[in-house]
């Protein structure tokens, strides 16, 4: 038998993201879960595995076991757990199932992403909930949040490749603008430069609309071995690859303030393993975390080049009719960003697309997507590659 | 933090107690026990002197529980004389104009953040310029 | 050589509010006020501060000005009435901060406005005896004044901290006298807010008589004559007191006035005539007689007298000056200061 090479994406199933009040953290998990069967059309009885990608059930609901809980109410009786990467929890989820399908071990297999943020109704509350994935002891107690760390990435490029707020801004009304035509984004709305940079001041140089919003939502796919995957779908999208890159978990740790090293790494090997070039990319979802995230992100994937990335934006080479559209679904920062969930949304787009049921936003000519998905301010990052079989 | 957490990393978060390697002379902050250059656990404490420079800084409206009723306040990136780079507040800041890249800073000790009324109160360092801003 | 001080340090906190902007707060006329009390603006803590991290930095700045090694500080006392916890010193804080733990004995002392003086004469006391080689006192105050009444225009904050050794002084103890009586003008009873006083109590029969007795005390005891003082450092509760003791005594003013800290940082307590000591030693040259006077309500005084030795010289660019501090300054409005001074019920 031969070495399996590729995973494919049989079914997708994901919630409305935003304020989901109404739905505890199990109803919501439900709501994407049965979704997904029902599109792959896959007996829950044939899952091998649960693997839930989930940042924060501890500090927002005080409930962790996850996957076991998870498995109880939705009544898939696979093994099941919890993955935590921080923001990257459903990404690494997602990449620990790829893996696991190519070691043969299993051959169907769902991951789960989900977070419910809203049971948090304080600012205070909720950027000390997104601290607890930086160094809490060297960096949060020293007075880190996520927006400072990210606030000093953007002033350290501003500097040193010459990146205006404006550009920075412009990646927010772009990720809205896609957002708008995204029946399940959290923001339909449409922002301007000076909305942006006119509201309220989070970390200088950034505001709150350069943020992501607290957000409830669930997102899941089916994960088929190659052999196993046309049984279902006879044009099947494949998970190619799916590399993980480190960088220390304290910002002033990392040699550059300017890149992500993590991603670098990941986004290099891929490129070099499957003898392709960022050419070969026609759109990427990426980490926008924060605005400045998605500028510093397509350089270290190197779709753009490096300090070019603000540019890029202010130029529409990443708009959804440009070069290399980026963040189609609206991103993080308009589809929404249920923290643990964002991994899996990433790669539900990417299906959709391949698929051409993207609608409004649909980009033409696929060839290969990727994903990034990063925990904390950069430390943990994951980089996927998706494409058609031959 | 719990008290023994507290407790343990007082040394640091007083008097910059950091680790060098003996094999490789790599310098780390916090104290560490194993090299993760080389591998050595031939580690000596030692603190390092506190002065330094302002690699970058950021003015935090938006603060996490323990830092909303102080905002806004300075969070910065330092590199201490001897190469090693932490996280720390800035203080002493009258005019926020005045600050500059590579400023010279050196730590000071202050409340790492407002505590709650009966539990213990979290002591540390945070940078001040050297020359008054 | 003979016991004295090695080294000394402040720290005074860079906020300031004016009595005008106090004033405005109460409705009350700031320049009959600020002429009355004699005393333009004092200093506040920032946020973060107590006094057990304004202890720290007047330690960290003794110590460099002494240049010991602080693994040789055996004794550290501190004197506040403002200690960060009713349980637990403020005192150890300290050493583990100046790395001077843990051979050595620490406890924090409380005596109104004379806590710190009160540390000096222990260390110096043990310095004599032999028991230790150095050791250091500190006296830190935040001091805290009821909203609206007149102790609110002078509570200030600041520390001062002397390192006391036989090895290289900058200025050597002649000798110390105290006057202690059962005097209640300023109290503040367990688990209070704020302090009460008694008014004008708190001068004839309190601050003076206390202030003049250890002076006169001291001065019989060592057989000097108030002329024989070159700068005198009185406790400094506004900076009206110290001129009318200086006048009650016959000294001329100008041997008090380059202690008057007050005027710019209002009543730091226990650091008051300690701050108004290191700004005089600041200012010394080799062979000035320098008389210090502590006042503590409840109610002491401590009385001591140094000679400055060329060694002041030799250390003299190791000093942070206490004018650096009063010099450092950012206004806060009555709104801010009511909030760095927790005046507002969060909980
Ligand atoms: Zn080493």
């Amino acid at each position: 038998m031969k070495q399996r090479q590729k995973v494919a994406i049989i079914g997708t199933g994901m919630t409305a993201f935003g304020d989901l009040y109404e739905y505890e953290i199990t109803d919501i998990s439900n709501l994407a879960i049965f979704e997904a069967l029902r599109s792959s059309k896959v007996s829950r009885k044939l899952i091998e595995s649960l693997y839930v990608g989930n940042m924060g059930s501890n500090v927002f609901e005080n409930q962790e076991n996850l996957g076991n809980l998870i498995s109880t109410y939705s009544g898939i009786k696979s093994p099941s757990f919890k993955i935590q990467a921080a923001e990257a929890s459903g990404a690494v989820a997602l990449r620990t199932a790829y893996k696991n399908i190519l070691s043969e071990s299993k051959d169907i297999v769902m991951v789960l992403g989900v977070e419910k943020m809203t049971e948090t109704t304080k600012q205070p509350e909720l950027q000390h909930a997104l601290a607890t994935g930086l160094d809490t002891m060297w960096e949060t107690k020293m007075g880190a949040t996520m927006g400072a760390l990210f606030a000093i990435m953007a002033k350290s490029h501003m500097k040193k490749y010459g990146t205006t707020r404006e550009q920075i801004a412009q990646v927010v009304v772009k990720n809205h603008n896609n957002g708008a035509k995204n029946p399940k984004a959290q923001f339909h709305n449409k922002l301007t430069i000076e909305k942006v940079m006119n509201s309220k001041p989070v970390a200088t140089p950034l505001n709150l609309f350069d943020a992501c919003a607290m957000s409830d939502g669930a997102a899941s796919v089916i994960l088929a071995a190659e052999d196993v995957a046309y049984s279902y779908d006879s044009d099947p999208i494949f998970i190619i690859d799916s590399k993980q890159g480190f960088a220390p978990i304290a910002l002033h740790q990392r040699d550059s303030l300017t890149e992500f090293s993590g991603t670098k790494f990941a986004a290099e090997k891929l490129y070099k393993d499957h003898s392709i070039s960022n050419k070969d990319i026609s759109f990427a979802e990426v980490h926008d975390i924060f605005s400045i995230s998605e500028i510093i992100a397509i350089e270290s994937l190197g779709l753009v080049p490096v300090g070019e990335g603000g540019k890029a934006t202010e130029e529409g080479v990443t708009s959804l009719d440009g070069e290399i559209p980026i963040n189609t679904s609206g991103g993080l920062k308009a589809r929404g960003a249920p923290l643990g969930a964002t991994g899996i949304a990433q790669a539900i787009e990417v299906y959709e697309q391949f698929k051409g049921s993207a609608e409004k936003r649909q980009v033409k000519d696929i060839n290969y997507a990727m994903s990034h998905s990063m925990g904390g301010s950069g430390g943990t990052s994951v980089v996927t590659l998706y494409g058609r079989g031959n | 933090m719990g008290v023994a957490q507290s407790w343990r990393t007082q040394s640091s978060r007083y008097r910059l107690a950091g680790s060098k390697c003996n094999e490789c002379k790599n310098y780390y902050f916090p104290v560490t026990v194993v090299c993760s250059n080389c591998e050595s656990d031939n580690l000596e404490v030692i603190n390092f002197k506190g002065t330094g420079k302002l690699v970058e800084w950021t003015r935090v409206d938006e603060g996490a529980s323990g830092f909303d009723h102080v905002v806004p306040y300075y969070f910065a990136i330092i590199q201490l004389d001897e190469g090693v780079r932490l996280s720390a507040q800035l203080v002493s800041v009258m005019d926020e104009s005045k600050i500059t890249d590579g400023m010279p800073v050196r730590m000071t000790f202050r409340k790492l953040m407002e505590s709650t009324r009966e539990g213990i109160i979290e002591y540390g360092f945070k940078a001040e310029p050297v020359n008054p801003i | 050589m003979s016991v004295g001080i090695e080294g000394y340090g402040v720290y005074i906190p860079y906020f300031r509010i004016t009595v005008k902007e106090i004033a405005r707060m109460w409705n009350d006329d700031h320049k009959t006020i600020s002429k009355g009390i004699n005393v333009i603006e004092k200093a506040v803590p920032d946020m973060d501060e107590d006094t057990a991290t304004i202890s720290v930095n007047a330690a960290r700045n003794a110590l460099n000005h002494s240049g010991i090694d602080p693994k040789n500080l055996e004794a550290i006392y501190v004197g506040s009435e403002s200690h960060p916890y009713a349980v637990k010193p403020t005192a150890v804080t300290v050493a583990e901060a100046i790395g001077a733990t843990p051979y050595m004995t620490a406890a924090d002392l409380e005596f109104a406005c004379k806590a710190g003086t009160a540390g000096m004469q222990m260390v110096f006391g043990l310095v004599k005896a032999n028991e230790i080689k150095y050791g250091l006192a500190i006296g830190t105050d935040c001091a805290q004044g009821r909203p609206g009444d007149a102790l609110e225009y002078t509570a200030g904050a600041g520390g001062a901290a002397f390192i006391i050794g036989n090895e290289a002084p900058i200025a050597t103890l002649e000798g110390m006298a105290s006057f202690t009586t059962d005097t209640p003008d300023f109290w503040r009873r367990e688990g209070a807010r704020y302090p009460s006083h008694a008014g004008r109590f708190t001068g004839e029969p309190s601050y003076f008589r206390h202030t003049i007795s250890a002076t006169e005390r001291l001065l019989n005891k060592l057989n000097l004559n108030v002329e024989d003082f070159d700068r005198i450092s009185f406790h400094q509760p506004n900076g009206r007191f110290p001129l009318s003791a200086a006048k009650i005594l016959n000294i001329p003013r100008e041997k008090v006035e380059d202690s008057l800290c007050v005027v710019k940082v209002g009543n730091t307590y226990s650091a008051a005539s300690m701050v108004g000591f290191a700004r005089q030693l600041d200012l010394a040259k080799p062979g000035e007689r320098i008389l210090l006077v502590s006042y503590g309500s409840g109610a002491g005084s401590d009385a001591f007298s140094f000679v400055v030795t060329d060694e002041i010289e030799n250390k003299r660019d190791r000093a942070v000056l206490v004018d650096q501090y009063i010099s450092r300054r950012k206004e806060l409005d009555y709104a801010m200061y009511a909030k760095h001074r927790g005046k507002f019920v969060m909980e």
